[in-house]
């Protein structure tokens, strides 16, 4: 039980950045709030509402989203989309995951030389 | 958004809850978007086979506390002095205390002494006061303080300390006591109270009308002295300690003797119902205007002697286990 919530804190904690690298990857269609944490949730990044739609207005506010109410339907929603900024910051963080990733892994190598 | 007057759902209640504090630009906003989402999120649960009412609830407690929702939506910080500002407000409070309290005590001493002094029992109640509504009102401006700058520094400043850090912030010296001044005065000073007190009540108290003979005046001397001297002997220890500048083996096992003796002298005697006066109930009545049907309670008082006999002989311990980890 104890171990079960240090692993899950641990998993957490390394998942708290990734979910902006998520948002920033999906978000080069425009998708409004529901259907992207339900997508998110599809594709195994499992992410509260609480903390995602107050995510997407933070990184609207500093330029990585644009918005668009679609009022066409009738209910009326707020479509997100990466701006240009948002996808250098993308190609950045991917960038950043993938060094990520090889540290790791020549981490791990060099333990079981 | 409803433009009934009463029978507003869970879901507009909600809505409103997290959105009542955010600014007019944000507000509607992420109402709108909130209240689109609650219904996409009830929708996708009414479909998957859950009964309406029970699937707003769900969606609802799903997206948790309105007031935390609303906290990340907004700007402002959730807390009164957050990490970055903390360890320079706990420092400021300190140094703050550090010089107040006792400047306000030594002016109320000095007031007393010019304007020609009020009983003890005054003294001690006033100083108390004082040094009480010193340390509130330090607490309650400094923090005061620190939350306006928490709330109105710029946004991406925060998590910083106010002064970067540096090491010329560091102390001029590392101390080599490991026992500070103002612990070791305490203590010796404390000690010295209960010296006088035993003194007073064993040699017995002048006015029996005004003052309570606790102490059995009639105990033999050789038991009287060896109270006092034993607890002579804790002051001299804390002297040395303080002079070596931490606990050594040799001053433990002096404390250790020191303490364990006098809390089975005091034991002993209390016991021997040879300590306290036997008719304390009356003469306390008569001081206090009591009734004295109630008698000494030596068991008690003989636990209270050995707790805080062992807590005092664990506490010397633990020091003296500390210094020689250090060494």
């Amino acid at each position: 039980m104890k171990e079960n919530e240090l692993l899950a804190g641990h998993i957490q904690e390394l998942r708290r950045g990734t979910v902006v690298l998520a948002c920033l990857a999906t978000l080069k269609r425009p998708y409004y709030g529901y259907a992207l944490l339900e997508y998110l949730d599809e594709a195994g990044f499992s992410v509260d509402g609480n903390t995602l739609y107050p995510l997407l207005r933070r990184l609207e506010k500093q330029g990585l989203l644009t918005s668009e109410w679609d009022t066409a339907e009738a209910r009326p929603r707020k479509f997100y989309k990466v701006s240009p900024d948002g996808e250098a910051l993308h190609e950045q963080l991917t960038r950043e995951w993938h060094a990520l990733d090889g540290a790791v892994r020549s981490l791990e190598q060099g333990e079981t030389r | 958004m409803s433009d009934q007057r009463t029978g507003s759902t869970l879901t507009d209640r909600y809505v409103w809850s997290v959105t009542r504090h955010l600014g007019p630009d944000t507000g509607p906003d992420v109402a709108r978007e909130l209240r689109g989402t609650v219904l996409d999120a009830v929708e996708a649960k009414v479909e998957a086979g859950t009964d309406p009412d029970r699937a707003e609830k769900e969606a609802l407690t799903e997206l948790g506390d309105p007031d935390v929702l609303a906290a990340q939506y907004g700007e402002k910080p959730r807390y009164l002095v957050g990490p970055g500002l903390y360890p320079g407000y706990v420092r400021l409070l300190r140094a703050l205390l550090a010089i107040l309290v006792p400047l306000v005590l030594v002016l109320l001493f000095a007031e007393q002494f010019v304007s020609g002094p009020d009983g003890f029992g005054d003294i001690a109640l006033q100083s108390v006061a004082a040094a009480i509504g010193v340390t509130v009102h330090v607490g309650f401006w400094v923090t005061l303080a620190y939350a306006f700058v928490e709330r109105t520094r710029p946004a991406d400043r925060q998590g910083e300390p106010l002064v970067a850090w540096d090491t010329g912030q560091l102390p001029e010296e590392t101390p080599w006591r490991q026992v500070s001044l103002p612990s070791t005065v305490v203590h010796v000073l404390l000690m010295g109270v209960v010296i006088a007190l035993l003194s007073w009540q064993f040699t017995g108290v002048s006015d029996p009308a005004t003052q309570v003979q606790v102490l059995d005046p009639d105990l033999a001397l050789p038991w009287t002295v060896l109270l006092v001297g034993l607890l002579a002997v804790e002051i001299v220890v804390a002297v040395l300690v303080w002079r070596v500048g931490h606990w050594t083996p040799a001053l433990a096992v002096v404390s250790v003797l020191a303490n364990a003796s006098w809390a089975t002298v005091a034991v002993w005697l209390l016991v021997q119902d040879q300590l306290i006066t036997a008719d304390l109930p009356e003469r306390f009545g008569a001081v206090f205007d009591l009734p004295a049907d109630w008698s000494v309670p030596t068991l008690p008082l003989a636990a209270a002697v050995i707790a805080v006999s062992a807590w005092e002989i664990g506490s010397c311990l633990n020091r003296t286990r500390q210094a020689a980890l250090r060494a």
